[in-house]
């Protein structure tokens, strides 16, 4: 456990620290993204779309670096619809599996009836 | 002996041309010898130069990626456990020093591994001067801090807050995938984040903040004491001299109204009302 803690020793932020907003020029958009999160049970996953105007805005204004969305993990894959859909299709195959074991249940059941 | 006689023969036979000859050979020699030794440095230092190029060209042709300047947080090649989530808890502390107000606005988030969230705590600089500030964080469990990865954070660089001044502080980070494979983190999925707010013992920012504001304030008492005395007449260079080396008392500059300065057609016409109000 000590090993470990010496590797944690905490390392700075990728690309740096942000400037500060001292002239609330992205606080709009900051107070959409916190009413959203309130919202959805505080899942950040929910609420993308004012996380990407809030940091859009940022970088407009030149308080952070101009990069690709989809390079700040913030591309289709890993949206709330697509999360869903997984669930959903996990959820589906689940019930066709239920739904085959119990015919499977009760065709033997049926057998040991007929044998009896 | 055919080499002996050979010997014989081409010292026999060097006369004065002859030696001539072979100097001018000679030195062609070394010339060639000179240029290729050169082309050879040349291009041993040339393949030192190209071999950054190459090197990211044959990384991104077989894969091999690298932590260089534009890193990648898309997360493309690994397959992200999605249904699996980590509660995330973010507290704040501040230093009794610094008197400031400074809590999460997000008391607790919810993600998987892999997701980038952006999460947001509010400073409020209950003092009336400039002060600078130093974030560091903690994390619990400590095993868990190998995965969190900040991309960019408020934290371990000195901020200045203005006095009176209400920020939001924006934290955007992910955990890495690879915390879900991590058999000592197996039944974890409470994770607490503790930032701690520090005032900064160098408190020069603030300062430097403090001294510029006051020369724009000089500077713009010495342009009004210039607009009023242009509009007696033409100043001469002895008077504008003497004007522009005013000194100004502590008191004074306090006192100055930068307002009526920055509006001067809105301050004449408050001052106008005054008048009338008076009258």
């Amino acid at each position: 456990m000590s090993n470990r803690s010496k590797q944690n020793a905490s390392k700075g932020p990728d690309k740096g620290a942000f400037p500060l907003d001292h002239f609330h020029e992205c606080d709009n958009e900051a107070k959409q993204y916190n009413q959203c999160i309130q919202k959805h049970e505080n899942m950040p996953k929910r609420c993308r779309k004012y996380q990407v105007d809030y940091l859009q805005c940022r970088m407009n204004n030149g308080l952070m670096e101009k990069e690709d969305l989809s390079k700040l993990g913030l591309g289709p894959e890993t949206s709330w619809e697509s999360e869903e859909q997984e669930k959903q299709f996990l959820f589906d195959k689940i019930n066709r599996i239920k739904t085959k074991a119990m015919e499977e249940v009760k065709k033997k059941s049926e057998q040991s009836n007929k044998q009896e | 002996m055919f080499k002996l006689s050979k010997l014989f023969y081409s010292f026999k036979h060097s006369s004065r041309s002859n030696i001539q000859h072979n100097l001018s050979d000679f030195k062609k020699k070394r010339r060639q010898e000179l240029l290729y030794n050169i082309g050879l440095y040349g291009a041993a230092f040339g393949c030192a130069f190209g071999a950054v190029p190459f090197y990211r060209l044959w990384c991104e042709h077989f894969g091999l990626e690298g932590d260089y300047d534009k890193k990648d947080y898309s997360m493309k090649g690994k397959k992200l456990d999605v249904f699996r989530k980590y509660h995330i808890e973010f507290g704040a502390e501040t230093d009794p020093e610094a008197n400031w107000e400074f809590l999460p606005v997000q008391q607790n988030v919810t993600v998987h591994a892999g997701e980038t969230a952006l999460v947001f705590y509010r400073a409020y600089n209950r003092n009336d001067q400039a002060v600078v500030g130093f974030a560091t964080y903690q994390i619990f469990p400590e095993d868990a801090g190998l995965y969190f990865a900040k991309i960019q954070c408020f934290c371990f660089n000195q901020q200045l807050l203005n006095p009176k001044e209400e920020l939001q502080l924006p934290i955007y980070f992910y955990l890495e995938p690879e915390i879900n494979e991590d058999p000592l983190l197996k039944k974890c999925e409470d994770i607490k984040i503790m930032y701690k707010f520090y005032k900064a013992k160098n408190q020069e920012l603030a300062q430097l903040a403090e001294n510029e504001y006051k020369t724009v304030k000089k500077n713009k008492m010495i342009l009004q004491k210039l607009r009023d005395a242009k509009k007696s007449g033409e100043l001469s260079d002895g008077e504008l001299k003497k004007i522009k080396s005013t000194k100004f008392t502590d008191q004074e500059i306090e006192d100055f109204d930068e307002w009526a300065y920055d509006n001067p057609l809105e301050a004449a016409e408050a001052q106008k009302e005054q008048q009338e109000s008076k009258n």
